[in-house]
């Protein structure tokens, strides 16, 4: 755009607002001087809040951590991961946990008669 | 005691600069009431940041960058308040010439969209650079440069057509 374009669209600018049907307006200082302050206090209630609410997620994060409130513990909070390691070999359960042991019969290696190892029941061939 | 100063300063400025963001805000949106509007926020605005702004110095290109993103935000959202007026304002009589050149103007001006409007405004009514205007506007100065050239054209296009059918529209 020339130099000369420029002007003349500045001069049909100044034409429009060199208005004279153009109403005769009031100042506005005394009402933006109450806007700005109405707008500075709303702010900083905004930030206290803010702050406030940034104080309070703390507190919160703070208390809801492992660990929070317990120092003397000396466990750690978590079992350790695997089976748990035992020195004797557990028994199998029984199927029938109520009941006496049944007996057992040792074989004797030389082909004579098994003896029942506990008492309480008879063999068949005890007679 | 400081707030006293800093409502006084203000004040100063106020009443010197105020005629004159209530002439840019009427190229912006075309009524002198929605001029006194956007003249109030605006003022209330830079109140509201005066200490940090009179810091940082050139208040006035502060003031006409406040005017112009209020207008913007207020065409988007389209919240003008209306005003009723009691009685329509007499001016004074005004020879048929220069009226219809006023008219036509304005009217063409108010067909472009509202950036193009903002733009053209800042770089030849404010004078600003396009880099001024890109930072004003937050769009980038290819944005000035080219939203400059498509409103200058349109401009012309519809002063191009007769007086009449500008003011038809």
């Amino acid at each position: 755009m020339s130099e000369r374009d420029a002007a003349d669209l500045r001069d049909a600018f100044a034409a429009v607002v060199d208005d004279p049907a153009a109403p005769p307006m009031p100042s506005v200082t005394d009402a933006a001087v109450a806007g700005g302050i109405r707008i500075r206090r709303r702010r900083a209630v905004v930030s206290a809040g803010g702050a406030l609410a940034v104080v309070a997620l703390a507190v919160t994060l703070a208390a809801g951590l492992p660990g929070a409130g317990s120092g003397d513990r000396s466990e750690p909070a978590t079992p350790p991961s695997g089976p748990p390691a035992s020195s004797t070999p557990s028994a199998p359960p029984s199927e029938n946990p109520g009941r006496s042991p049944t007996p057992t019969r040792s074989v004797d290696p030389t082909g004579s008669a098994a003896v029942p190892s506990t008492g309480g029941a008879r063999s068949p061939d005890s007679g | 005691m400081r707030e006293a100063v800093r409502e006084r300063e203000f004040r100063e400025f106020a009443e010197a600069r105020q005629a004159g963001l209530r002439r840019s805000a009427y190229l912006l949106c075309g009524d002198w009431h929605q001029a006194q509007d956007l003249t109030q926020t605006t003022l209330m605005k830079l109140y509201a940041a005066w200490g940090r702004i009179r810091r940082d110095g050139n208040v006035d290109a502060y003031a006409r960058t406040i005017l112009t993103r209020v207008f913007i935000d207020q065409y988007r959202r389209r919240t003008w308040r209306e005003e009723l007026v009691e009685a329509v304002p007499e001016g004074h009589p005004v020879a048929p010439a220069t009226l219809e050149l006023r008219l036509v103007m304005r009217s063409a001006l108010m067909e472009l969209p509202p950036r193009y409007r903002a733009v053209l405004v800042l770089r030849f009514w404010e004078d600003w650079s396009v880099e001024q205007t890109a930072e004003a506007l937050r769009v980038s100065p290819g944005t000035v440069k080219s939203q400059s050239a498509r409103g200058l054209r349109r401009l012309r296009e519809l002063l191009g057509t007769p007086a009449h059918e500008v003011n038809g529209r």
